[in-house]
């Protein structure tokens, strides 16, 4: 049996969602306080959405220096399969694990909203059940999504219609296993609750296909 | 002359400041080091006036006439004053 943990940060609040999705897919998960997460303990992580120390100084910044996302780092360089979600994902680039930086959007505002997203990159343990250019809905919703890249970047997703700015409508970035989306394929994967239907769950029995492996 | 007037809005000393309690406990004391930290919002206001005391005066009533601190907690303070050539 594979183990997922899902790190909690205080403020995190997508770290329920993503847990009954790992679920929906059939992946052992635990939900992990980020003091208590240690490195080799893991098959993959999953750094959930919200408002991690209350996005002060910057969106992910403070939870970007902790020593949990220290030994996420480790796990990452092992070949780990890493995910951030919206604000795991400004986690993710604030601690360097992913190129660039997340800025707020323009227009600028706060954007909740179902919106098309295509895969770009099906080849990370997280999209490689999809079909490249695949297009699906999942939610968005978020102050600070405008991608700002540094350097080169492989986008993993991009937006059909850029709802914020972000540069060449990038919606999320890989580095190997590491894999950062600002849309939250954990709100998509159920149709009794998820309005958009299930374009999310993919990704989630793609990370249990990849796990297998 | 244009002047950009460096406005710092921030809470009076003695209002709890949560952003710089975080940053201070989170980031200065667990690398160790015995720092205290005020948070603040910086914005630049760059205005018309005759001279540099106009410039910073007018900038600080602009603030509390349009209510960028509320008056019970913040205060309003001139970090830097300079003309757009100097700046």
């Amino acid at each position: 049996m594979y183990r997922v943990a899902v790190l909690k940060f205080p403020g995190t609040n997508g770290d329920y969602d993503v847990l009954r999705a790992l679920e929906l897919a059939g992946l052992r998960r635990e939900l992990v306080w980020h003091r208590e997460y240690k490195s080799g303990l893991y098959d993959a992580v999953v750094l959930a959405g919200g408002f991690s120390y209350g996005d002060y100084l910057r969106a992910g910044v403070i939870a970007a220096q902790t020593d949990a996302v220290r030994r996420v780092r480790e796990d990452a360089e092992r070949g780990v399969p890493v995910l951030g979600i919206c604000n795991g994902f400004q986690i993710l680039t604030e601690a360097g694990l992913l190129p660039g930086a997340l800025t707020p959007n323009e227009p600028p505002g706060f954007i909740s909203k179902w919106i098309r997203v295509r895969i770009n990159d099906v080849k990370t343990p997280f999209t490689h059940l999809y079909e490249p250019g695949e297009v699906v809905y999942m939610p968005i919703a978020h102050a600070e999504g405008r991608y700002v890249p540094s350097g080169s970047y492989s986008a993993v997703a991009k937006y059909v219609e850029n709802p914020n700015g972000s540069f060449d409508d990038v919606a999320g970035v890989a580095r190997g296993n590491v894999v950062g989306l600002m849309p939250h394929p954990e709100r998509a994967v159920d149709r009794d609750v998820s309005r958009g239907g299930t374009g999310g769950l993919k990704l989630w029995l793609s990370l249990k296909e990849w796990l297998k492996r | 002359m244009r002047f950009s007037v460096y406005l710092n809005i921030a809470y009076k000393p003695g209002v709890r400041d949560p952003e710089g309690d975080t940053i201070k406990r989170e980031l200065f004391s667990r690398a160790g080091l015995d720092v205290d930290v005020r948070a603040g919002k910086c914005l630049v206001l760059t205005l018309e006036a005759s001279s540099e005391d106009e410039a910073r005066e007018k900038a600080v009533r602009l603030a509390w006439d349009l209510r960028l601190g509320n008056p019970n907690v913040h205060v309003v303070e001139v970090v830097r004053v300079c003309t757009e050539s100097r700046c």
